[in-house]
């Protein structure tokens, strides 16, 4: 694919991440929202990292320094440290809103605002 | 030690040494203090009525019904209009917060796209 | 040995909190777990205060390279670029580093009396110190995308910790928000750094400073970095989340979260100077520091007044208390927001050297002073909240006949807030007023009559909660305060006075460095 394609498919995803954090009422929808907005964030990363007709740079034998094209492994390796946190984020993120359910017995923000009581 | 010579230090034209200022001012308070309590509490009877809350022409225990939220209460009743707008900022509600960070950014980028950033 | 003291003052609490639970497995009680906790978080203390007569008073830089052979090299031999994770310990980092010591100190200490025993503190421990452990390493670092991972250690950290009450009705919805604050900050703040990325090639501060060219593509992401910090640390109109998450947590956290704003709201300073700042080269085109200076200036103004005129009409005390919080770091970012807007090449950096440096001097020791009387009224709000069982303030009357020592802490840390000498709130706010005055007169009586609206707000809380007459029926909890509670609150009001007698020791030894730390006047 073209970058341009995959540049624009990242700015529809964090739009689409930022609408449903926006706009959605449920807990678990804000946090399935918030996962779209993060591989958004990831896929940048990777598309800046490609270069077209390059090979990975892990080499038994290298060839010759004009003839080599690598893609970028920097980035890789950063993002898969963000996948990781992204998944102890979301981990721990559903359990906050099991126990708010288990509370509260509601998961819509409209009705769990819990400021009246203290206002 | 630099320490030390700082608390004496004397480079301006009057007397100003921190530390024995300090010690004096402290005197004061002592002296004052020992005599407030001898002067002030000759008629200070524990154990009877007077120390007993005075509310309002009764001299009996006491309902004391004041509470925080009567204080100020001309302040919030006359600025009544401005508070309950901004209390109605102040809901828990979630989506709130990331409204106004949108706004927030969506602001900005104006600003860099008008040139002024 | 003495040369990787940067690296140990970061993994010493991380490597120790991962023992804790086999300790706890061993069979080792709660008194055993304390003393070695409060142990390493001295042995972090005496570490940074070991680095202030060679970063701070003689104004050196240390660096340390991560995993190399000589860590003090910063680029290895034969390349003009760093490869390594560098850290980087200026007068600014190191400002900040002893704020983050002493207040983890004193919280723990104050834990330990706070928190019932019940089997499961062992794990409040681990995750206080890891909390510790990832704001150290957001101070130290020179590297954008290691200062992404320790700001995710320090949320998740920050939010499990909110939420340690699990069977509230509220504190795992706090702890929620939290997390999804967090997560949306880090999520804006990862595309910036992104976009700083591909055009450089590198994530080191200091190699994208030099070799910036202030096109499009980097005031986009100066603008996602500054909003996402400024939503972490708390600044209006992104500031909705603080009173909900600080009223909830528990008190030692809540004066935890309050640092992670703080060091938050330093990434924000060390983004617009190190990063993107470079005025005085002359480079056409680059970024317009008045125009962000003023938007750091809007910010702090709105800051301060909302966070004050809604803390006049709470009826819950850590509410209260916590939108002070947002109004203070309205006076910040006011002081080094005028900082920013005459630091520029217009008039060869005379307005800069006239006022502008006292109001980065008076924001920048604001920060500590905040710190440390802002603690101090969450501690006393702690035992407010554990004599009379709630935190409503229709409920709490007269607890000045129980808990004199508190009462007295109470009145420091309320006079210190508003800024009546001789507590240190008034050296900071004196610079603040004298020299934003002298950029703009409007906001400096802004700034004053903020200050006269907190000495209000604090007054209502003292005369209704402490004085009035002897209520027992309302007293839940009648046994006297635990042991470390009062040494918490005690060494912060020592802190607080000493500091306001002598506050040019703080200012020459602390504050100058920090401010040669971020500008770079030629």
């Amino acid at each position: 694919m073209s970058d341009i394609t995959l540049y624009v498919t990242v700015v529809v995803l964090l739009f689409i991440g930022i609408a449903g954090v926006l706009y959605k009422r449920n807990l678990v929808k804000i946090v399935i929202c918030l996962n779209i907005a993060s591989s958004a964030v990831n896929l940048f990363f990777i598309t800046l990292a490609y270069r077209p007709d390059a090979t990975a740079p892990i080499f038994n034998a290298a060839p010759a320094l004009g003839k080599l094209k690598m893609v970028l492994p920097a980035p890789q390796a950063l993002i898969l440290t963000n996948i990781v946190i992204g998944f102890a984020t979301t981990a721990l993120i559903l359990t906050m809103a099991v126990l708010t359910y288990r509370a509260n017995g509601t998961l819509d923000i409209r009705r769990l605002k819990g400021v009246e009581d203290n206002e | 030690m630099n320490f030390a010579e700082h608390l004496l230090k004397q480079d301006i034209g009057v007397f100003w040494y921190p530390a024995i200022m300090l010690l004096i001012l402290l005197f004061i308070m002592l002296i004052f203090y020992i005599w407030g309590r001898l002067y002030f509490r000759k008629d200070y009877n524990a154990d009877t009525d007077q120390v007993k809350p005075y509310n309002s022409g009764n001299l009996d225990e006491v309902n004391y019904s004041l509470k925080s939220s009567n204080l100020y209460w001309g302040f919030r009743k006359s600025m009544e209009g401005y508070f309950n707008f901004l209390r109605s900022l102040h809901n828990g509600d979630l989506n709130d917060y990331s409204k106004w960070f949108v706004i927030f950014i969506a602001l900005c980028l104006l600003l860099v796209g008008g040139g002024f950033l | 040995m003495s040369k990787h003291i940067p690296v140990i003052i970061i993994t010493l609490p991380l490597l120790f909190a991962f023992v804790l639970p086999v300790l706890g497995f061993a069979g080792a009680g709660p008194r055993v777990r304390n003393f070695l906790v409060t142990a390493v978080f001295i042995a972090v203390n005496i570490m940074i205060f070991s680095l202030i007569p060679s970063v701070s008073l003689d104004g050196g830089i240390i660096y340390y390279a991560l995993g190399a052979i000589d860590p003090t090299v910063a680029t290895p031999e034969g390349l003009d670029f760093p490869v390594r994770i560098l850290l980087k310990i200026d007068g600014f980092s190191l400002f900040i580093a002893i704020i983050i010591g002493i207040v983890s100190l004193t919280s723990y200490i104050y834990s330990t009396g706070f928190i019932e025993e019940d089997g499961k503190t062992n794990y409040f421990a681990v995750i206080f110190m890891l909390l510790t452990a990832g704001l150290l390493g957001m101070t130290f670092t020179n590297d954008l995308f290691n200062f992404f991972v320790f700001l995710e250690v320090a949320s998740i950290a920050g939010a499990t910790l909110t939420s340690y009450v699990t069977w509230k009705k509220h504190p795992p919805y706090a702890g929620f928000k939290y997390l999804l604050i967090s997560s949306i900050a880090t999520t804006f703040f990862l595309l910036g750094v992104g976009l700083c990325y591909a055009q450089y090639g590198s994530f080191n501060i200091e190699y994208i400073n030099l070799s910036l060219s202030h096109s499009l593509l980097d005031r986009i992401a100066l603008v996602f970095m500054i909003s996402a910090m400024a939503m972490k640390a708390g600044a209006v109109p992104m500031h909705i989340w603080v009173p909900d998450t600080y009223s909830e947590a528990p008190t030692p956290v809540t004066v935890m979260l309050k640092t992670a704003g703080i060091v938050c709201l330093y990434a924000l300073f060390r983004i617009s100077f190190s990063l993107f700042g470079n005025p005085l080269s002359g480079i056409v085109n680059s970024i317009n520091n008045t125009t962000l200076g003023w938007i750091v200036i809007i910010l702090g103004v709105f800051s301060m007044f909302i966070g004050v005129s809604m803390a006049l009409i709470q009826h819950d005390v850590k509410r209260l208390m916590a939108f002070h919080s947002v109004s203070q770091v309205g006076y910040m970012l006011l002081g080094l927001g005028v900082g920013i807007a005459v630091y520029t090449n217009n008039d060869n950096g005379q307005a800069f050297q006239i006022f502008g440096k006292v109001a980065m001097a008076g924001g920048i020791f604001h920060i500590m002073n905040n710190a440390f009387y802002k603690s101090l009224l969450f501690l006393t709000a702690g035992v407010m909240e554990k004599r009379f069982g709630t935190r409503n303030l229709d409920s709490m009357i007269g607890l000045a006949h129980k808990d004199l020592f508190t009462t007295i802490a109470f009145v420091i840390g309320a006079l210190a807030i508003s800024g009546i000498p001789p507590f240190n709130g008034f050296a900071s706010k004196l610079l603040i007023y004298e020299s934003v005055y002298m950029f703009s007169p409007m906001l400096s009586i802004i700034a004053m009559f903020v200050s006269v609206l907190t000495l209000a707000s604090f007054m209502k809380v003292f005369y209704s909660s402490f004085l009035g007459p002897r209520r027992e029926d309302l007293i839940v909890n009648d046994k006297k305060i635990p042991l470390g509670m009062t040494i918490g609150m005690l060494v912060l009001c020592v802190l607080v006075v000493l500091m306001g007698l002598f506050p040019d020791i703080v200012i020459n030894n602390l504050v100058e460095p920090a401010i040669s730390g971020l500008v770079n006047l030629k």
